[in-house]
């Protein structure tokens, strides 16, 4: 077996394809990190500027009045991660920020056109883009002559005249190809970890260790999954070229139809209501609500708390807020659920499989975004309730709360350090694994059926 | 002699695996993304269909002319089927507003969906015909010498008394002829699919741009096969030569497209808008903090003061934008108070437009960048002339976003002209003879507006009339016509022949070369 791998490595010695990989492979790898230093130098540098003025607006807030923050809109902005560098895991494209106030907002924004928006769309040049897109195409490259490149070089027929199982060769061949692949990969990762590490901008840490080492091991998945395709594709055809042409196409099925076949299939199958349209219906059932209370509910007295009439607005106010928060939460559940849909039909596609997989691994794009979103919600009661107990103890307030105005609850000030803030709770390495662990699984079975099918033709290959 | 040869090579290359493969991903591919293209074609539509009303609405349902706020939609262009461009980041409107110039179109209708679907290689037409067209001119072409050397036939065919140059070109157009059949049926079912969909039309200019387009695939398509061919004949093997084919088709499609532009950005770095924004928010800051204190001031020199409003709504910085029954005085002082305000407002806009200009060529640079960057990969190339024949670039948007701001000049400037500014109908809809004298009278007007109008809410002004905005100005938008974007791309197209061509001279000179054995 031993001989049978190190036979196939030296033969790849030889020819063309490595070297031009080899070059490719790093170049793009040193472009990924001299792009990633400087962009992430920036994101920092801004998202502590976005950061501090959020800050001084809330000290603002604090000395007027413990209402005047609660019912301010409090962005939590997304952190820029120090493991970007992996995978940007889609979040250029996402909103990146989390706004919310104690009562009923909740809401996602920020990002999207942060960007040059005149520029045309681009992926960024990360590990994960450079494994997705070009790892995935050197697999089937190298994969796809294994047994048809044999035949038509008349070797295969002497190589199985040796008291050798057929499938112990091509297994030989499996295992050869993807050590040549994760040595380039390794190659090029760590030319980008020695360009990441030389800059003080970015910091990598153990944990990004860890990261980088369960991603390794996403990696040999992968090329594995990928090149038992260029295999499958290499025994089912009996000329070289032709199963090039077909293991390509697969590779473009994979690589471009399916994932944006799932997309439309999830906007089909999995509608999500237009924004313009819930905020319509909002309205719409605002009006409702407002015709139920009495006249006279607009009547405001800024120096009488106690006036009747802010009563009848605070109620009338918090039932907007419900009813906006209502049809909210349905509209967000909606586009989780689309999204959940989605993905699940991009399994088919391997190079999907890896892109969640990798986005559950370094806990980041959607999966961050969701969870978030989720803990905010919960971190919304704590904070409601910080500001009732502030509010009781206030003898001067009439505590009818009303979550767009100021009039009827404490005007006390509050001090900035007695405001809970909302802190994120990044998961775990172990919690991450569990959520890639059902990814790995789904990978194996990939390379596992395909490469048991490229065994089973491969019993019955006709060598002549 | 040439026709012979083409129509042999058409025959044999109709039979091949190659060609079936690529006929079954065009079917897959192409009327997918037409298909996608026409769906988003449609929600956009509907957007604009509305967007207009609400347009036209501002004009002829202002009860004051403070209210003429106008809303410039952009038009949708049927042919965003075809490229997608940067339609999905930009805005499909610009609201007019005398404190600040436009600066990007807002309202994105492809954030009003789903914003959590990342797009990964989120497909257009263009982008399907730059993979589908390069992939085929490749797999045509990859063994059009070595295959026959291989079989034996390339000496045989040599042998006969025909130059080599016939037999070249022969081949060269058999392989366009391959192409057509695939061409043809594609498109049958492209134009089955916009017949069906009613929301595509298109004018004969637009037919003139979709040719143009053809044209220009074709060209792209040529590129790929002279690429093919040229390596054909330096390479032994036809497995080396696919090998090679297809490792500089995935780096000039993927690789190369996605790292100049990444690489484009880095170079050439933007201010973070946010900067823009402090020192708009300076300007902002300026004028609440001693220019609206300076207005107050000279009001106060001039005996004008304000005892409250009877009815009032749309609240803006120079005071109210609509008021009915309030008493003579405070209409004076809000006349006044806008007089002065107003022409300081349009200073301040000017003020910051010099900041966001300068914004802007940041973002110019940082575009040109990368685009030129991108033309090192004939995929940018055919994909930066399709969006502008599509109208869906930058330049189209660039376009629209200068007669935009041109508009808003002209209609302030309009209003300057006509004192509009100092008028009572810019901010109330009562004549000025029937201001109430005090607060009784007031209350008097007001309770009997209540009675006759019967109105069914607190803010319900339905009953009141409108002002009179026939003489208004209005935005047209004139488009480029296809001639003014062939020029503007007029270098990237001769850019792609003359590669086109050096590529065809290259291969050929390498075929007259060529070793048979």
């Amino acid at each position: 077996m031993k001989n049978l791998i190190l036979h196939e490595l030296q033969q790849f010695l030889y020819e063309l394809r490595l070297p031009i990989t080899l070059s490719i492979v790093l170049v793009m790898f040193a472009i990924s990190s001299l792009t990633y230093i400087g962009e992430y130098d920036q994101a920092v540098k801004s998202y502590r500027e976005i950061v501090a003025g959020q800050e001084q607006q809330l000290r603002d807030r604090a000395g007027l009045s413990a209402t005047n923050v609660v019912i301010h809109r409090r962005e939590y902005r997304l952190p820029p991660r120090n493991n970007g560098f992996i995978s940007d895991c889609g979040e250029p494209n996402m909103p990146n920020t989390l706004e919310y106030t104690a009562f009923h907002w909740l809401r996602f924004s920020g990002n999207v056109s942060s960007d040059n928006p005149l520029v045309m769309p681009s992926e960024r040049i990360s590990w994960g883009f450079i494994l997705t897109v070009l790892f995935s195409f050197l697999a089937i490259i190298f994969s796809f002559d294994a047994v048809s490149g044999e035949k038509e070089g008349r070797t295969l027929a002497l190589s199985l005249s040796n008291p050798v199982k057929r499938s112990r060769i091509l297994l030989g061949k499996f295992i050869a190809i993807n050590i040549l692949l994760i040595a380039c990969a390794l190659a090029g990762i760590l030319l980008a970890l020695l360009i990441l590490m030389l800059s003080p901008a970015v910091n990598i840490t153990g944990e990004t260790f860890s990261e980088i080492g369960l991603f390794l091991l996403f990696v040999v998945f992968f090329t594995g999954s990928m090149s038992a395709v260029g295999l499958l594709a290499s025994v089912m055809c009996a000329n070289s070229n032709i199963s090039l042409l077909v293991s390509v196409s697969l590779w473009l099925v994979f690589l471009i139809a399916i994932p944006n076949f799932s997309q439309t299939l999830g906007t089909i199958a999995w509608p999500v209501e237009r924004g313009n349209m819930v905020m319509f219906k909002i309205w719409e059932k605002r009006k409702e609500i407002e015709a139920t209370f009495p006249d006279g509910k607009w009547m405001s007295n800024g120096s009488n708390p106690f006036l009747p009439q802010h009563e009848i607005r605070a109620n009338m106010q918090m039932a907007f807020g419900k009813n906006e928060a209502q049809f909210w939460d349905e509209h967000y559940a909606a586009q989780f659920r689309q999204v959940k849909n989605t993905r699940r039909w991009a399994w088919i596609s391997p190079l999907a499989v890896f892109e969640y997989g990798t986005e559950a691994l370094l806990d980041g794009g959607y999966l961050r975004l969701k969870g978030n979103y989720t803990d905010l919600q919960n971190f919304k009661i704590q904070y409601l309730q910080w500001f009732k107990d502030v509010d009781a103890k206030d003898d001067k307030s009439p505590h009818w709360y009303n979550p767009y105005e100021d009039y009827s609850t404490t005007r006390k000030p509050v001090a900035y350090e007695e405001i809970p803030q909302y802190a994120e709770h990044p998961a775990s390495i172990a919690e991450r694994l569990a959520e890639t662990l059902k990814y790995l699984m789904v990978m194996l079975a990939y390379m596992g059926v395909m490469f048991v099918l490229a065994i089973i033709r491969f019993e019955r290959y006709d060598v002549r | 002699m040439v026709w012979f040869i083409a129509k042999k090579e058409f025959r044999n290359n109709i039979v091949t695996p190659g060609f079936i493969v690529g006929l079954l991903l065009c079917l897959a591919l192409i009327p997918y993304t037409v298909y996608t293209g026409i769906r988003t074609h449609t929600n956009r539509l509907a957007q604009y269909e509305v967007d207009i009303k609400t347009a036209e609405d501002i004009y002829m349902k202002a009860h004051t002319y403070a209210q003429v706020n106008p809303i410039l939609v952009k038009p949708v262009s049927s042919l965003s089927i075809f490229s997608k461009g940067i339609t999905e980041q930009t805005g499909s409107k610009v609201k007019l507003d005398r404190k600040e110039k436009p600066v990007f179109s807002t309202d994105i209708v492809s954030l009003n969906e789903n914003p959590l679907m990342s797009k990964f290689m989120s497909m257009d037409f263009a982008m399907a015909i730059a993979i589908l067209l390069s992939l085929l001119g490749i797999l045509f072409s990859y063994d059009m010498l070595s295959r026959e050397k291989e079989q034996g036939t390339l000496k045989l065919a040599l042998s006969h008394p025909v130059s080599r140059s016939t037999f070249f070109l022969g081949k060269i157009a058999g392989i366009f002829l391959t192409l057509t059949p695939i061409l043809v049926i594609c498109f049958l079912v492209i134009l089955l699919i916009i017949q069906l969909s009613p929301s595509v039309q298109f004018s004969s200019g637009d037919y003139g741009r979709i040719g143009a387009l053809l044209l220009l695939s074709l060209i792209y398509f040529g590129f790929f096969v002279f690429l093919g061919g040229f390596i054909s004949s330096r390479t032994k093997s036809s497995t080396a030569s696919i090998i090679l084919n297809l490792f500089i088709w995935c780096i000039l499609l993927f690789l190369l497209p996605n790292t100049a532009a990444w690489f484009g950005k880095n170079i050439s770095p933007t201010d973070d808008y946010r900067q823009v924004d402090f020192y708009t928010d300076q300007i902002d800051k300026q004028w609440w903090d001693v220019q609206a204190k300076e207005v107050e001031e000279i009001l106060k020199n001039e005996n004008l003061n304000l005892f409250g409003w009877a009815y009032c709504w749309d609240m803006d910085w120079d005071g109210a934008h609509a008021t009915m029954f309030t008493p003579r005085e405070s209409m004076e002082y809000e006349r006044r108070k806008k007089e002065l305000a107003n022409p300081i407002l349009l200073a301040n806009c000017n003020k910051k437009w010099a900041i966001q200009s300068d914004y802007l060529q940041q973002i110019y640079r940082q575009e040109k960048t990368v685009r030129y960057l991108s033309c090192l990969s004939p995929a940018g190339i055919l994909k930066l002339i399709a969006t502008s024949l599509c109208r869906t670039g930058t330049d189209s948007e660039v376009h629209f976003m200068d007669q935009a701001r041109q508009f808003q000049d002209m209609f302030y400037g309009y209003f300057v002209q006509n004192k509009i500014f100092s008028s009572y109908a810019y901010f109330t809809p009562q004549k000025e003879s029937e201001f109430p004298n005090d607060w009784d009278e007031s209350n008097e007007q007001a309770a009997r507006w209540r009675e006759e109008a019967k109105a069914t809410s607190t803010f319900d002004f339905n009953s009141i009339a409108y002002q009179d905005t026939q003489s208004f100005p209005r935005f047209a938008y004139v488009q480029p016509t296809l001639g003014d974007d062939l020029f503007e791309q007029l270098y990237l197209i001769a850019g792609i022949l003359i590669m086109c061509i050096l590529l065809f001279w290259l291969s050929f000179m390498s075929f007259i070369k060529y070793d048979v054995r």
